[in-house]
């Protein structure tokens, strides 16, 4: 097979990024997909179907081929997801990101300093002794320019809360500057929103509403087309979305990387490893291709732009005499710093006679509040680090999803009671969090000695639970979040106090971050803060894999920020010393020579961001 | 050379039947005029403009739906069956009887077929599976007390008993096995205790039973437990009762109509969502109007497939 020049394992949308970017200066990039293509039309014209997509999840990997096994601690055994419980990664291009929920948040400065912020506010012991929460090596001032370009080319739907330093109403106000405003308005907000905003600002928080990778209008997105708003329709998360309103890889980033005439994606294509050559550099990937056949294809650059765990197992399995531990794991960081989110619902109502409308609309119409994210209210005597980004029940409510949650007593799990409270379906509403998971050296990735996939190879192994940090923030914010409720005056609450132990089958969001995490140097990552892996310079990782802890926010945005920068720097730092790190790690011996650095040219900005 | 290469589809049905998309009305006894390619999107002004904020909450007009049309409670049909035997078909029937109990005026999950639901999903999967599920063993064996029978090896892995359930679904039983062999002990358990088969017991006598399954405490159920036996069971009348119609269950959209779901909707206004319109009567996929009346559909009208350039023009490269 013919050697080109970039090589990426997936077909979604940092895969379409780079297709663009790297296309565009003349590379010839070929992706390989797992899944198949689909396009609003046909495909979503008639997909309003809850038992397809959410239950049987259509869109999904398919897990009979490949699943991960799970186990709370490491002398726990661990045990396969035989079927989709906490996760959900798609398949197909757009991968993730044609049926995502779309919510679409830039991390706060803080979150990229993370132990720094921790420890200057609150001095070193505030971290628990086993965490090994880091500075990702990167600011959000840096990452500010890339953030600005990828929400005006997809049409990014919100409220700015700081415009270059000055506080706006309406917004979050303790969010980064932004250098320029949404280039689309808020989505609408729901009932119960408006509802939930007005009781948070009556005890002195600060809602907003969520922003969104939705259109709320038509919009013409830097591939040129224009697309529809959001039609509400109440089909959302787990669908693709039938006019485009929702922005995913296949939206706006693959029409520009298949007009740079460069890009080409093979669907069906089932990658097996990463090769090396005798240099130990990357050398190509080995993939079982549509028809089954295995083939090889050369590249001069690989870059794994796959779900966070194919990619870090990716890593694991390419094994080779220079890197007999796997790619990046020279130095024993791959896998480290698995990091989750806490989706939990610590208070829930039900009003009787009231109904929501809780069907319609999407799952980012919502408000959130901030006030009770780590960084935002003080730590002092409270005996944990992290919080929570606290929001409403957004819309997309499905009956088949739905029918058990009503916020009822135990003893209406069926009969005539049950009937009763299924009249209630649309008279609760709920606040839940998105919670910030710290990283620890009880929680990583390997592979499992023991289970394989559909062609032997070994599943990727998670290692995780839940600390008594999170166990204390946990208990601290539903304290605060039962006020909220409480004010509210509900006819009948559900309170949640304490945080119920981890497991594998509930839904947990499918933001599940780290084990190639980014760094200052190789003693302290894999990669550099490029995705550029420390000891295979023409390999590189997209996406949160990369994060060396997780904020308790959706990560999509930043991940497509990071692989922006990435590709820039690639055609203009890294192009004319192939082979080469982009930056050279400081204070420690270079894997190989660098050179200087050499300015890149961010996009451009209307107004500078000033410096903290 | 810019492309995808698609290779086709791999198995757009596999999770969906019997619903595809062309093939949706298969089953589903709607009829493609039913589709009505003439509509246009009902009063869609989806512009995000923000209405007013409301104070609290409004009672939207028109609060209750039409209720479900009256459905009479109908003997099940055991002589047309998928999967199920005409007892266990009818122990099923009794089971769903009391779960979501209802009458012609007030349907509940007999009246809205939620037992030919479940008997035609499980006659449609080989094994009873509808969504992916990875099958390798070795399966998980349980124990209780401080230490396992055994170390873990490549054949057989131990875990703590009061640990499975954080695991999710670890049967060795598909859901078929599961179904056929629950409602075995279900049954045996019925005449064990009762004297008779559950279907001929009394309905206190029936709720009872159910209790003892949900709770776990049913005596004789082993594989399946009784715990997880009443969860599936609940999975598929769930399914049954509130997925579309166009699956056989939900007849009449009595589940939809129950709950106050409009079901198969194109799009909500602002003003729908701020409850400031009246409600709609829910309607099946089947009932769904098209998105593009009269435009056909095909990827190479949205993007190029194997090399071709249409669809592309007027795109900046960066």
């Amino acid at each position: 097979m013919k050697t080109v020049d970039v090589v990426t394992v997936g077909g979604g949308w940092t895969s379409a990024i780079m297709g663009w970017k790297l296309g565009a200066a003349g590379l010839s990039v070929v992706a390989l997909e797992q899944g198949d293509s689909r396009y609003a039309n046909p495909d979503f014209a008639h997909n309003h179907d809850s038992l397809r997509h959410s239950v049987r999840k259509a869109m999904m990997v398919d897990l009979a081929q490949e699943t991960w096994t799970w186990r709370p601690n490491a002398s726990a055994p661990s045990l396969p997801i035989r079927q989709y419980g906490a996760f959900h990664p798609g398949a197909g291009i757009g991968g993730s990101s044609m049926h995502w929920s779309a919510q679409l948040w830039r991390f706060v400065p803080a979150d990229f300093e993370y132990r720094s912020f921790y420890e200057d506010k609150y001095g070193k012991s505030i971290i628990p002794t086993d965490s090994t929460v880091q500075d990702w090596g990167i600011t959000y001032d840096e990452l500010e320019p890339y953030y600005d370009a990828f929400e005006y080319d997809i049409g990014a739907s919100g409220q700015a809360g700081n415009l270059c330093g000055e506080i706006q109403p309406g917004g979050n106000p303790f969010e980064g500057p932004r250098s320029r405003p949404y280039p689309v308005p808020p989505l609408v907000s729901p009932i119960w929103n408006d509802m939930f905003a007005d009781a948070a600002r009556h005890v002195g928080y600060h809602p907003f509403p969520q922003p969104a990778g939705i259109l709320s209008r038509g919009y013409r997105d830097a591939s040129g087309r224009t697309r529809s708003g959001c039609l509400y329709c109440g089909f959302c998360t787990r669908f693709g979305c039938e006019v485009d309103a929702k922005s995913s890889g296949v939206t706006t980033h693959l029409p520009m990387a298949l007009k740079t005439a460069n890009y080409e994606v093979r669907t069906g294509a089932h990658v097996l490893s990463v090769e090396t050559d005798r240099s130990g550099m990357a050398s190509g990937v080995r993939y079982i291709d549509a028809s089954g056949n295995e083939q090889f294809q050369p590249a001069r650059i690989v870059m794994l732009t796959a779900y966070t765990l194919t990619n870090v197992r990716l890593l694991l399995l390419s094994r080779s005499d220079r890197h007999p531990k796997g790619l990046g794991n020279d130095r024993d960081q791959v896998g480290r710093n698995m990091t989750y989110q806490m989706y939990r619902t610590p208070a829930a109502g039900i009003w009787d006679g009231k109904r929501f409308n809780s069907y319609m609309a999407n799952t980012a119409t919502m408000q959130v509040i901030f006030d009770l994210y780590g960084p935002f209210f003080d730590h002092s005597g409270l005996g944990f680090i992290g919080g929570a980004m606290t929001y409403t029940s957004p819309g997309e409510r499905e009956p088949v999803t739905s029918a058990g949650a009503v916020p009822l007593d135990e003893d209406t799990a069926w009969g005539p009671k049950y009937k009763d409270a299924l009249r209630k379906w649309d008279s609760w509403a709920a606040i839940q969090i998105q919670g910030e998971s710290p990283a620890y050296k009880g929680n990583f990735f390997d592979l499992d000695p023991v289970y394989t996939d559909k062609w032997g190879k070994p599943l990727l192994r998670l290692t995780f639970d839940w600390t008594d940090n999170e166990r204390r923030y946990y208990a601290h914010l539903a304290s605060k979040i039962a006020a909220v409720m409480r004010a509210m005056n509900p006819t009948s609450m559900k309170l949640t106090p304490e945080l119920s132990d981890f497991n594998s089958h509930d839904y947990n969001s499918t933001h599940i971050t780290g084990g190639a995490i980014m760094g200052t140097d190789p003693s302290n990552s894999v990669t550099n803060n490029f995705g550029q892996v420390w000891d295979t310079p023409n390999l590189f990782v997209t996406g949160a894999a990369l994060y060396p802890q997780n904020p308790g926010l959706n990560p999509t945005n930043t991940l497509c920020a990071l692989a922006y920068r990435t590709g820039d720097a690639i055609v203009q730092r890294y192009l004319n010393r192939t082979g080469k790190l982009i930056d050279a790690p400081p204070e420690l011996p270079a894997l190989n020579p660098a050179v200087g650095p050499v300015d890149t040219a961010p996009p451009e900005v209307i107004c500078r961001i000033p410096s903290r | 050379m810019s492309k995808v290469n698609d290779h086709g589809p791999q198995d757009r049905t596999r999770r969906g039947t019997p619903v595809s998309r062309r093939g949706f009305l298969r089953l589903g006894g709607a009829t493609a005029a039913a589709i009505g390619f003439g509509g246009v999107l009902d009063g869609c002004r989806a512009d995000g403009e923000a209405a007013p904020i409301q104070e609290g909450v409004q009672e939207p007009q028109g609060f209750v739906y039409d209720p479900a049309p009256p459905t009479p409670s109908e003997p099940l049909d055991t002589s047309a069956l998928h999967f199920f035997t005409a007892d266990e078909a009818k122990t099923m029937d009794a089971l769903v009887g009391r779960i979501l109990p209802g009458t012609p005026d007030d349907p509940g999950g007999r009246e809205a077929n939620v037992v030919g639901y479940i008997d035609l999903k499980l006659g449609l999967h080989p094994d009873g599976f509808a969504q992916p599920t990875y099958r390798k063993p070795p399966f998980a064996e349980s124990y209780e007390g401080p230490t396992p029978p055994g170390p873990n090896t490549d054949s057989r892995i131990y875990v703590r008993k009061d640990e499975l359930d954080r695991y999710g679904y670890q049967s060795t039983l598909n859901d078929r096995e599961m179904f056929r062999l629950g409602l075995a002990q279900l049954e045996s358990l019925a005449k064990s205790s009762l004297g008779v088969g559950f279907a001929s017991l009394a309905g206190p006598q029936q709720d009872q039973l159910i209790g003892q399954m949900a709770d776990g405490s049913a005596i004789g159920f082993n594989s399946p437990t009784a715990k997880s036996f009443f969860k599936m069971l609940m999975q598929h009348i769930h399914e049954g009762f509130l997925s579309d119609p166009i699956y056989g269950g939900n007849k009449n959209l009595i589940g939809w109509k129950l709950v106050g779901y409009p079901g198969a909707q194109r799009a909500y206004t602002p003003e729908d969502i701020k409850g400031l319109t009246p409600r709609r009567s829910p309607r099946s996929i089947a009932d769904l109007e098209a998105v593009n009346p009269g435009v056909s559909g095909g990827s190479h009208e949205v993007l190029p497939v194997s090399g071709s350039r249409n669809g592309n023009e007027g795109i900046e490269n960066p």
